[in-house]
This record gives C-alpha cells, sequence and structure tokens, in this order.
C-alpha cells in the first residue's frame, strides 16, 4: 500500500512542487506590493479559484488517469483491498495538495512573524489549513465525479458555497462541519472505487450522503430554472412585474418618485394635513437608513472574512491593525514597521502591561480610519490625546446591529431597539461622547423590517419604516413616524398591503419546492452566521404562516415524488430497504429527491 | 405696514463684495471728555474670550403684522428653537425646534409663520400650531433666491428659481401650500420688482452693464420709465397707485441715497428724506400696507437715527425715543396697533424688546422675564463693565472728513495704554455704531481700539465710496487708517511704541499693508483671511461667484471701484503696491489665520505669503482650518481665532489676556498652527 502511495505520490510531486514555488513567489510579489494579511477582494478570489477548480480538476485528473483501461486493470487487480488502494491514491494526493497549497502560505506567514512586526495571529497561520481543506474538499467532489457512476456528482461542487459566503461566528464550528463533509466525501469516493465503475452503489448510507447535499444543489437549479418557466416569459408577454408595478403591494412603491412617496403612502389615510404633509416631504431631502444585521468578526475568523484591514493615523504614520490573539489594536509605523503603541479598550497602553480587562471583549469593525464598533459601543480613537472615547453605548439588552451609517445630514446608528440619529459634523470631528437628536423606536422587531427612509423635515425627521412582515409572514406594511427635535415620536400612518407583486408559489419557491430542503439548508447557514436574517432556523421556518396556495403545492409535490421515487425505484428494481429508502426521500424532499433519483441510479429510457 | 430693506445695488453690489466684517458711530469731539471718562472707571473683571460671542437670549424676533403675537428664536447648542409669544396672556409656547432654521417672517395676515432654512423656504400655520411645512426649495448652488414676504397678499412669498432645461430663472409668487404661480421669466434673475396684489409685475429694475433700467409693465410690455448707474443704488420700493407714485431709493445723481419720489406721469424726482446731518445713506423705510406712502424711515448714522413722516409717526418715534433714550433704537412699526421696538444701545451689553403700543403710546417689555430665566452666558457683562466707544471725525492727510470708532479700555492712562488699530473688512462694507463685540473684549484687555472708516467704506455716500480712487495697499485707502492712526495719537490717545494692528478679510490686507509699508509704526500685525494681493483675489472670488448679490457681474463692478482685470496694466499697477509685491519689506512679527475653505480668498495664496515671508527672514505663525471658510464658525474654532489674537497682543504690546485653560483649544491650536507658533508669555 506504501508502495502504491509512494509511487502516486511521486506522480504528482513535481507539479506540487511546482505550484508551491509559484505560490510562494506569488505571496512574496503581494507582500512587496501591499502587506499580505490585508484583505483584498483580488487576491482572495485568485486563491479562492485556485483552491476550488485546482483541487476539483487534479481529483478528476487524477482518478481519470487511474481508470483508463489498462491502468485501470493493473491498479484494480493489486494484490490489495480496493479500500487500501483508495487510500494510498486519496493519501498520495492529499500529501500533494498539502505541498502545493497550505505549505507556501505558512512559509511566508512564518517568515511575518518572524522577522517583522506585522500582527500575525494564529488565525493566519489557520488560513492555510483552510486553504487546504478548501482543496482537499473540491479534490474529493473532483475524484468522486471521476468515479461515481452517478451524473450529477459534479454538482456536489455547490458544497463549496458552504465556505465562501457565511462568515461563521465559530470557526471550531466551521471547521468540523468541514471536516465531516470531507469524511462524507471521501467515504463517497471510498464506496465508488470499485471494479466497476459503471454501477451505482446501493448502500442506504452512501445514498443519504450523496442524496441530500444533491437536494440542496438540485433545489437550487430549480429554482433558478424559475428564469426560463417564468420570468422570461411574463418579460416576453409584457406583464412581469419588474417593468409593471403591482399597484397595492409594497414593491410598488420602489417605482415611485422619491419625491411622491409620502404622498403615495399618505393617499388613502386619514391624516391631519396630509396634503401639506405630501407637499414638504416632497421638497424635502431624502436619506436611505440600512437595516440589516451585519455579522460582527468573530475572534479567529479568516482573513478573507474582514472587512478592513485596520485604521491609520496619518499624522503619524501609524497603521493600527487588530490582534486576534492579545485581542488589542497593534500600532506599527507604516514605513519603518516600528511597534508605535497598543490599544485596550479602556485606551491607550503599553503592550507588556495589559491586562485582561483592558482586552476587547469582542472584534470590533474597524471604520473611517477612527471608529471601533463593537455590538455594544461604538468607539472613537483619539490619537492625538491618546484616548479611546466610548462615542456610542447601546442602552443595556440592546445591541448595534450595524456600524454608523453616515449619511448627508446625519449619522445613523440602528440598534435592535431603536434608530439613533447624530449631527453629521460633531459626531465625525468632535472627539467626545455623541449625542443623539433623535431616537425613534422601531415599530417592529428589527428582523421584520426590510428598511427605512428618512425625510428632512424643519423642525426633524420623516421616519419611514418598510416591511416585508410588518402583519405576519408577507403581510406587508409601511408605517411613518415624525420625530421632532426635542418632542416625542408621533407615529403618522401606517399602510398595508395585501397583494404580493408574484405569486405565493414563486415568491416562497424554494419552500415550495422541497421544506425538508429548504429548512435543513437555512439551518446549516444559520447555524454557521445566526445574523444573516436571510437564512432563518427552522424553528422560524415553523412560525411561519404560508400561504396556502405554497403550503398544497409543497404537499402535492412530496406526495408526487414519493410515488414517483416508488414507482422508480420498482421500475429498475432496487431492492426493498433502497425502494423505501428513496420513498421516504422523495416524501421528505419532495422534488429534488426524485430529480437527484433519476441523477444516482441508471434509469432506462429516461 | 411694509418694511423695504434697499435692495440697493450699490450697498447690495458693495457690501458682499469681497471681504465683510462687522464693526460700528458721533460727536465731533468727544474724544477728551470720553478718555477722562474712561480713566476714571474702575478696571472690568476679565472677560471670557467668548463672552460676546453668542450675546444675545434671542436671535431673532418678529412682531406679527396684527400686533397680537411676537415670534422669536432662540439657540439651544446648534439647534434653533421657535417660540410664539401671545401678547394678551404674556405666555411663551415652545413651536419646534430645528436645525436648520434662518430666518422668519410673519404672513401678511399673521396666519403663518414663514422661515428660510439653509435649502428651502417653509411654513408653519400659527393657527393650528402645525408642523413647519416646506413651501419651496432653494438650491443656492443653482443662484436661486428667495426674496420675501409679498407685503401685497395675505399668505405668499417671492422666489426666484432656475430651469435647467431652459437655462433661465423664473420669479414664482409661491402660496403657503407651495403652490406656484410664474410672474417673470429671463436669463438673468430679477433682484428688485414690485408686484400688483396678488397680480403680475407693476415695476421691475433689470441690469445692463452698469447701468440699471427700471421698467413699468403695461399689458405684458415692458416701458422704461427710469434710469441710473450701478452706484447710484435706485431701485423701486413702494407704489401708490391713487396718486401713481413710485418710491424709489437712489442718489438722483447726488452724494447720499435717499428716499425719492417718482411721478409717472410728470417723470419728475423729488426728494422725500434725506438725513438732516447730510452724511450718511439711507437704510430702512416703513411704508403704509393700505396707502404705499412711506411713514418711517432709518439711517444708520453714527449710530442710527428713525424718522416718523407726518406729525403723527413724529409725534410716535419722539416718545419712543424719550422714553428709551438710547443711542440704537429699531423701530419696527409692523401693525397698526402694537411695534416692535428693539433697544441696541452700544453702551450696554445685549438687546433688550419692547412693544410700543400705538394708542396708548407706552411701552412694555413683554420679553424681559424670558430673558432673565434664559440668560445666553452665565455671567453676562454688565453696563457697568462695558468700555466707552464714541465715534470722532478728523481729517485725513489730503483734507478728507473721515469718521472712525473709538473705543477705550476703563480705569487706565489712555496716553500710555497700547492700541489697536482694527479695519473693518470688504472694503465696501462700513463699521457702525452697534455694539463692537471685538472693541469690547479688546478694550476689557487693555488696549485702545480703533477702527477706521477709511475711503471706500459704505453708508456715507457715494463720494466716500469713490473717494479711495481705487487706490489700495500702498495708497489712499491705508492712507486714510495711517492718517487716522496718526490722529489719534497726536491727542494723546495710545503709546506710539505700542500699535498694533489686526483686522479680518479686507482688514487682514490693511494689515499686511500697515506692516510692510509702515513697518516703524506697528509692533505686530494679526491678519484673518487676508488677500495679499487684491487683484489676485478678486480674480480668484469672480471665478467662484461672477455676480454680485444685485446681478450686476462682479467684473464689471470691480473694474469701477478697484481693478479692471482685463487691462494687465491696470493689473500690474494694484499688484506693484500690495502687500504680497512687498513681503520682503516686513520686519516685525506677522500672525495669518485662514480657512481652507475660504471661497473669497485663496488659500494657496496665503500660504505663499507666509512662506515667503518666512524666507525672507520675517517672523511669521499662520493657524488654518481645514474645515472653516471666510469667517470662522465653529465656536471651538472662533474661541482659537480670538485666544491666538489676545495671546498675541499680550505679548506684543502687553495687556491682559485669558490663559489657555481648555484641554480641546489647546488640542485645536496644535493641530492648526502649521507655521509658526504662538508666543509663550512669562507668568
Amino acid at each position: 500500500m506504501f508502495e502504491l502511495f509512494k509511487a502516486e505520490f511521486l506522480r504528482y510531486r513535481k507539479w506540487a512542487i511546482i505550484t508551491f514555488i509559484g505560490q510562494l513567489a506569488l505571496w512574496g510579489f503581494i507582500t512587496k506590493i501591499k502587506p499580505l494579511l490585508e484583505p483584498e477582494a483580488a487576491q482572495n478570489t485568485l486563491i479562492t479559484l485556485f483552491c476550488v477548480f485546482g483541487g476539483a480538476a487534479f481529483g478528476v485528473v487524477q482518478m481519470v488517469l487511474n481508470r483508463r483501461k489498462n491502468n485501470w486493470t493493473y491498479l484494480i487487480q493489486r494484490p490489495l483491498p480496493t479500500k487500501d488502494i483508495y487510500c494510498a491514491l486519496s493519501a498520495a494526493a492529499i500529501a500533494n495538495i498539502m505541498i502545493a497549497v497550505p505549505l507556501s502560505w505558512t512559509v511566508v506567514v512564518f517568515g511575518l512573524d518572524a522577522f517583522t512586526n506585522t500582527v500575525v495571529d494564529t488565525r493566519h497561520y489557520v488560513y492555510g489549513l483552510y486553504l487546504a481543506a478548501m482543496a482537499i474538499t473540491s479534490y474529493l467532489i473532483g475524484s468522486l465525479s471521476a468515479l461515481s457512476a452517478s451524473r450529477g456528482a459534479f454538482t456536489l461542487i455547490f458544497i463549496m458555497i458552504i465556505w465562501l459566503f457565511p462568515k461563521p461566528y465559530s470557526q471550531t464550528m466551521m471547521f468540523s462541519l468541514m471536516a465531516m463533509i470531507c469524511a462524507g466525501l471521501w467515504y463517497l469516493n471510498l464506496k465508488a472505487f470499485k471494479p466497476d465503475l459503471n454501477t451505482h452503489v446501493q448502500k442506504p448510507l452512501f445514498t443519504l450522503l450523496m442524496g441530500i447535499p444533491m437536494y440542496g444543489v438540485v433545489s437550487f437549479l430549480l429554482m433558478l430554472a424559475s428564469t426560463v418557466y417564468y420570468h422570461i416569459p411574463r418579460f416576453v408577454m409584457g406583464n412581469h412585474p419588474d417593468n409593471n408595478p403591482v399597484v397595492g403591494s409594497m414593491s410598488y412603491l420602489w417605482h415611485v418618485d422619491d419625491k411622491k412617496l409620502v404622498e403615495t403612502l399618505l393617499k388613502d389615510q386619514d391624516v391631519k394635513n396630509k396634503d401639506r404633509l405630501s407637499r414638504q416631504a416632497e421638497l424635502a431631502d431624502a436619506d436611505y437608513i440600512d437595516s440589516d444585521f451585519w455579522t460582527y468578526p468573530s475572534q479567529g475568523q479568516m482573513l478573507t472574512k474582514d472587512r478592513g484591514y485596520g485604521l491609520f493615523d496619518g499624522a503619524t504614520r501609524t497603521r493600527w491593525i487588530f490582534s486576534n490573539d492579545k485581542m488589542l489594536m497593534q500600532g506599527n509605523d507604516s514605513i519603518s514597521g516600528e511597534i508605535k503603541g497598543w490599544i485596550g479598550k479602556n485606551g491607550f497602553i503599553e503592550a507588556d502591561k495589559a491586562t485582561d480587562d483592558d482586552r476587547f471583549d469582542s472584534v470590533p469593525f474597524m471604520l473611517e480610519d477612527m471608529f471601533l464598533a463593537t455590538p455594544e459601543r461604538l468607539y472613537q480613537v483619539d490619537y492625538e490625546e491618546k484616548e479611546l472615547i466610548v462615542k456610542f453605548e447601546a442602552p443595556e439588552g440592546t445591541n448595534l446591529v450595524s456600524p454608523p451609517q453616515v449619511r448627508d445630514n446625519f449619522v445613523a446608528i440602528v440598534t435592535n431597539e431603536n434608530l439613533y440619529m447624530f449631527d453629521k459634523e460633531d459626531f465625525m470631528t468632535e472627539m467626545e461622547p455623541a449625542e443623539a437628536s433623535y431616537i425613534v423606536p422601531h415599530p417592529l422587531e428589527l428582523e421584520k423590517i426590510r428598511n427605512m427612509e428618512t425625510r428632512r423635515m424643519v423642525d426633524g425627521y420623516l421616519v419611514i419604516y418598510f416591511s416585508r412582515h410588518y402583519n405576519g409572514y408577507q403581510k406587508e406594511a409601511v408605517s411613518m413616524y415624525y420625530a421632532r427635535l426635542g418632542k416625542d415620536v408621533e407615529r403618522i400612518s401606517k399602510t398595508d398591503y395585501h397583494i404580493s407583486r408574484h405569486p405565493a408559489i414563486i415568491e416562497n419557491l424554494n419552500y415550495a419546492l422541497s421544506p425538508a430542503s429548504y429548512m435543513l439548508f437555512s439551518q446549516i447557514f444559520h447555524t454557521l452566521e445566526p445574523s444573516e436574517k436571510d437564512n432563518p432556523a427552522i424553528s422560524e421556518v415553523l412560525t411561519r404562516e404560508y400561504q396556502p396556495s405554497v403550503k398544497w403545492t409543497a404537499l402535492i409535490l412530496q406526495i408526487l415524488s414519493a410515488i414517483g421515487t416508488f414507482l422508480m425505484s420498482r421500475r429498475i428494481k432496487l431492492n426493498s430497504t433502497m425502494t423505501g429508502l428513496w420513498t421516504v426521500m422523495g416524501a421528505v424532499f419532495s422534488l429534488p429527491a426524485l430529480v437527484s433519483f433519476f441523477l444516482m441510479n441508471k434509469v432506462r429510457g429516461v | 405696514m411694509i418694511k423695504i430693506f434697499i435692495p440697493l445695488t450699490l450697498v447690495a453690489v458693495l457690501s458682499a463684495t469681497v471681504f465683510s466684517n462687522p464693526a460700528a458711530a458721533i460727536s465731533y469731539d468727544e474724544i477728551d471728555e470720553a478718555v477722562k471718562a474712561s480713566e476714571a472707571l474702575e478696571q472690568a473683571r476679565l472677560f471670557p474670550r467668548d463672552i460676546f460671542s453668542d450675546r444675545r437670549t434671542i436671535h431673532a424676533i418678529r412682531l406679527s403684522p396684527n400686533g397680537e403675537k411676537v415670534a422669536f428664536v432662540t439657540t439651544d447648542k446648534k439647534h434653533s428653537k421657535l417660540w410664539l409669544h401671545d401678547i394678551a396672556s404674556g405666555e411663551n409656547v415652545l413651536l419646534f425646534t430645528s436645525e436648520i432654521l434662518n430666518r422668519i417672517f410673519w404672513s401678511t395676515d399673521g396666519d403663518y409663520i414663514i422661515m428660510e432654512t439653509d435649502n428651502s423656504i417653509a411654513s408653519a400655520s400659527v393657527l393650528d400650531a402645525s408642523s413647519p411645512a416646506y413651501i419651496a426649495k432653494i438650491k443656492h448652488e443653482d443662484h436661486e433666491i428667495f426674496h420675501g414676504i409679498d407685503e401685497r397678499s395675505p399668505h405668499h412669498v417671492f422666489v426666484s428659481l432656475f430651469n435647467k432645461s431652459t437655462d433661465d430663472y423664473t420669479l414664482y409668487r409661491v402660496d403657503m401650500d407651495g403652490n406656484k404661480v410664474p410672474l417673470y421669466t429671463s436669463k438673468d434673475k430679477l433682484y428688485n420688482f414690485i408686484a400688483e396684489k396678488t397680480g403680475p409685475l407693476k415695476f421691475l429694475l433689470r441690469n445692463f452693464g452698469l447701468q440699471q433700467k427700471m421698467f413699468q409693465i403695461e399689458d405684458g410690455k415692458e416701458k422704461q420709465i427710469y434710469e441710473c448707474r450701478y452706484d447710484d443704488g435706485c431701485s423701486v420700493a413702494s407704489y401708490n397707485d391713487k396718486t401713481n407714485v413710485i418710491y424709489m431709493f437712489g442718489r438722483n445723481g447726488g452724494n447720499l441715497q435717499e428716499l425719492l419720489k417718482f411721478d409717472i406721469d410728470t417723470d419728475a424726482v423729488t426728494s422725500v428724506h434725506s438725513e438732516e446731518e447730510g452724511h450718511f445713506d439711507i437704510d430702512d423705510v416703513y411704508f403704509s400696507a393700505e396707502t404705499g406712502e412711506p411713514i418711517l424711515i432709518e439711517y444708520d448714522t453714527d449710530y442710527r437715527e428713525s424718522y416718523g413722516i407726518g406729525p403723527e409717526m413724529s409725534a410716535h418715534v419722539e416718545t419712543i425715543k424719550a422714553t428709551i433714550k438710547s443711542e440704537i433704537i429699531h423701530i419696527k412699526p409692523m401693525s397698526d396697533k402694537s411695534w416692535l421696538v428693539i433697544n441696541s444701545d452700544p453702551k450696554g451689553p445685549g438687546h433688550s424688546y419692547y412693544l410700543y403700543d400705538v394708542k396708548s403710546k407706552t411701552l412694555k417689555q413683554p420679553l424681559a422675564d424670558f430673558i432673565i430665566a434664559n440668560p445666553a452666558k452665565d455671567r453676562p457683562a454688565t453696563v457697568d463693565e462695558i468700555a466707552i466707544r464714541i465715534p470722532f471725525r478728523h481729517k485725513a492727510s489730503d483734507g478728507f472728513m473721515l469718521q472712525g470708532y473709538l473705543t477705550l479700555p476703563r480705569g487706565v492712562d489712555i496716553s500710555k495704554a497700547p492700541m489697536v488699530v482694527h479695519p473693518h473688512g470688504g472694503p465696501w462694507n462700513r463699521t457702525y455704531g452697534a455694539f463692537s463685540s471685538a472693541a469690547q473684549v479688546l478694550a476689557n484687555r487693555g488696549y485702545i481700539v480703533y477702527q477706521p472708516n477709511f475711503r471706500s467704506s459704505t453708508g456715507f455716500g457715494r463720494d466716500y465710496v469713490k473717494g479711495s480712487n481705487r487706490d489700495f495697499g500702498d495708497g489712499r485707502v491705508q492712507d486714510d487708517i495711517i492718517d487716522g492712526t496718526n490722529y489719534l495719537l497726536s491727542r494723546g490717545i495710545g503709546n506710539k511704541d505700542k500699535v498694533a494692528m489686526f483686522g479680518h478679510s479686507f482688514g487682514g490686507f490693511s494689515t499686511m499693508a500697515a506692516l510692510a509699508f509702515t513697518p516703524d509704526m506697528f509692533q505686530v500685525g494679526i491678519a484673518g483671511a487676508p488677500p495679499p494681493s487684491l487683484s489676485k483675489t478678486m480674480e480668484y472670488y469672480i471665478k467662484k461667484q461672477d455676480q454680485t448679490r444685485a446681478g450686476i457681474l462682479r467684473r464689471d463692478v470691480m473694474a469701477d471701484l478697484a481693478v479692471d482685470m482685463n487691462d494687465p496694466r491696470d493689473i500690474e499697477r494694484l499688484y506693484s503696491q500690495s502687500p504680497d509685491k512687498h513681503a520682503d519689506k516686513i520686519t516685525k512679527p506677522m500672525y495669518i489665520i485662514a480657512g481652507e475653505k475660504d471661497r473669497r480668498v485663496n488659500i494657496l495664496e496665503v500660504r505663499d505669503y507666509a512662506i515667503r515671508l518666512e524666507e525672507n527672514g520675517g517672523i511669521v505663525s499662520m493657524l488654518t482650518d481645514k474645515n472653516e471658510g471666510h469667517n470662522f464658525k465653529k465656536p471651538l474654532a472662533k474661541e482659537a481665532y480670538f485666544y491666538l489674537v489676545e495671546t498675541v497682543l499680550a505679548y506684543h504690546l502687553g495687556g491682559r489676556y485669558q490663559p489657555l485653560i481648555d484641554k480641546k483649544l489647546k488640542r485645536y491650536l496644535d493641530k492648526n498652527m502649521v507655521m509658526g507658533k504662538l508666543p509663550t508669555i512669562e507668568e
């Protein structure tokens, strides 16, 4: 087995070393033109594409070369169990991947750590491991595509989305999940690696492990397909809502000019002085406030998830970088690299005198070269006086859901309970705690609010809340408040909308196609990144009151899929266990399971 | 009753011109008496630097046309609060607070308060205490303007808005709901007009180069009825349709601007009223809303003078003057029932507000309690702490009679006291007789303050303005300042070895000129927003704003008053006598303060001048603020400005000063002193 491993390893060693040297040169070059550890979209994209497609290509190439007729016969007839043969091949491949991908990164990071004052954290070393895990996952998917008789194995490449998009709040959880997926893929490869590569593996565990991720991919592709069977036909017929605002839906407002929005909202409302209000709103400055929850950086997160590299103090040319290991900001001279000082949550300190109380409780967002935002506080760095000012502190029990939003006339801070609006000039220039000019309590849970808009009046602001779920799931409404300087906030109006822009099934296609698949994958993403409200937990989905058409469609598709998988299983003469399994999967995972059935089985005539 | 500001071309043209700095008025020689009186006074405590920076509780006040309510504005940090005082009940109601409120007006029926904000006009109904509502958007970047209230209509204002598609301006009459009626469209904005009651325009004034033509509009056709040169400042003010007479401002070929009557039927122009002493231009006139006839006229004299027109009005005015006994009284006869009277006595530290009951001829102070309860400062200056300030006249070296103001520090030997010469900005502006914060704080520090109204100052007639003979820099205008300083020194006012000059804008230019051309006379100069060269600054300013407030091309006006920007020889003439050209002659310390966002004086020119001064071995220090413009606005920036002034003067002339105690101020100075440093005074 070791001989096979060695032979396979040597077969690709040269390429691995070339890749290592090439990457080393690339990292060295990047280090010359910018800080290597500074997040940079191009750099991130390049290395990600390399790992994903390089890994997948390697997996495909390795197995395609091995399964060439003579090679395969020679390989499979070795006096070794097929399991050992696959172990030797995959271990050799993974060993080459470890040389080609993380080694060069680790060498460069070690160099920065050992020979410069650059802030190098454990996470920077771990990033190499993260890259390796990505490449190995892709490799395993590539090799599975080459080995498996399933026509849909390649679609598992969509699993990589889990690594690329969420900002996991726990690195341990992310790596655990990565490890589980790699183990699962390795198992699939192991089972697919058999003398007759043209037959499908008919084992329940194999089917489950390959099927479940495939349902997610198929669901996604079926949703994309709505472009073909819904959107394009409506565009062709000239009645697509994008071009034909649906009167009576909240989406109609997106087509209304900013100047006419308030008038439109008040049209059928019984509001005192509504004509005057409408006319002045027409002349008022309009602005937008985002209600999105930002995922705050987590300690030890991969550097590709960082939103910024640090704060820069132009006067002293000092770059302040947050050390995840120390939970302090470290200041380095941007030219000489000399360490200029440290900032903890209590202000400027000397590194060796930092106590646990000085360390930040969480990794902050770094903004505008002077602000540090954590969920509880917004700090402002006064470089000249060497002070850290608590610019804003969320009241107990509340937290900032996003960093401050700087607009033309104000700065907005959104917490999960209130909207705070500050005088822009004071906020940005004064080195002292900010006092909100307006505090507007949110009319409903922030998770349900789509966004806010403002209109600047003579004595304050009109604040308009848009919600898709104001009155319940997908029961839209818009409410308007008058925040007057020095006075209580007054509710002006609430407009309910009872018509949806698209048919309910299209609006909830992910659920209608497969409630189980939708909930499962949404839950996975939610578990990784709980603050992302586009990925609800299963418990939240279960509380939704879906429209009857959605529920009936989902149910009918589940029944039909169960029947379909049952009949097909019988037709291709699967054993009773597999027939039962596919029928249950059809009943649970609905249409994606039925489609997957055809991808994972050889059905004559289909 | 209708109050007409002189939309005067000359004042509008000139006052907005390049650089402005306010300041304040007579007796031909009260100097000796004032010196004796001042020396006999006790020294006042050391005022805080900012004591006069925001000294008023009430920042704007208007009496409703029906005489029943007073609207007034107070400020709270950066916010303005609009209050309504009910005269009958004495109750004050806070209507609302605003971040953007600037000026307030009443609709002519008193139903609405109309507000000018940073970029809009808004109205608020008084009847139902509604929130203010925008009625028109004003884009200053497109040179759109708010003309004011339509005095002949209960609920209308006039605005000129720009049409991008047609590249022209339309004058609209706008009602309280924002409905607009176009009245006149042209490529150039209208600045001066009279409209018929709720109808079309009746008279208008248009610019043709430096000529201004007055037209009467009949059946949509314009007929020229009068013509004047821009420096005559003719403009229509009121129309009496029964007598077919226009009241207008103008000089009618003479020296002083006055109220004129133009008989449309006969084309005859006669003077209605002119200032009694024959020194001053007219300032404000109030007309009867019913007849269009003038009822009250005001002049900025050495202080301020009001005249009632006709026996009844004269009697009222005299009653008010006799009761209040103040040098400066603003009388606003806004209703038949009661008038608003503002006492701005320069001998007092603040304003007081009166309501004059027309029927009973009595005065009362409805907001006195409010002001006491809401003082602008914890410990405001009192009448007993204010320095004596007097106007005086003297002959210039060429025999021309000049006017200026002298402020004397309390309780010191005036012959030995240091002197600060403080020329005003503009130069087409003037120092007024009103309370002068700068002069009072400097006098409090122990300095005699001389504020000259040199030739080119406005308000003293055309000859005074044109007497400068375009001779800025090393020329007539600077000579006037120096002549005035020498005159005072010759009268035993001040120690000739302790004289400094401090000026802002054109005053800063004069300061640079003083140190360049009369270096032995001044110990130090402090120049705020100073243009080292007027010709370069004119060029820069014209690029930024090519028209005056009255809509005349600034290039034409400048050619008449200072330099012809189309004539290289004229530019060279002015430059050759500028401080910029003679920077190498400066030997005394120069302190410069400038805002990097200055749209009038190019900061690059100022920096270049300072660097050259330093290279020539001069002692120069400079403070610049990247967020401030021509005039510093933020409180901290203003305080830093005056801290620099008082510290420098204390170091070089030996007066009192308030030490640096505020951390924020220190930090500001550390950050913004970009050249040199502030002197350290050893205790």
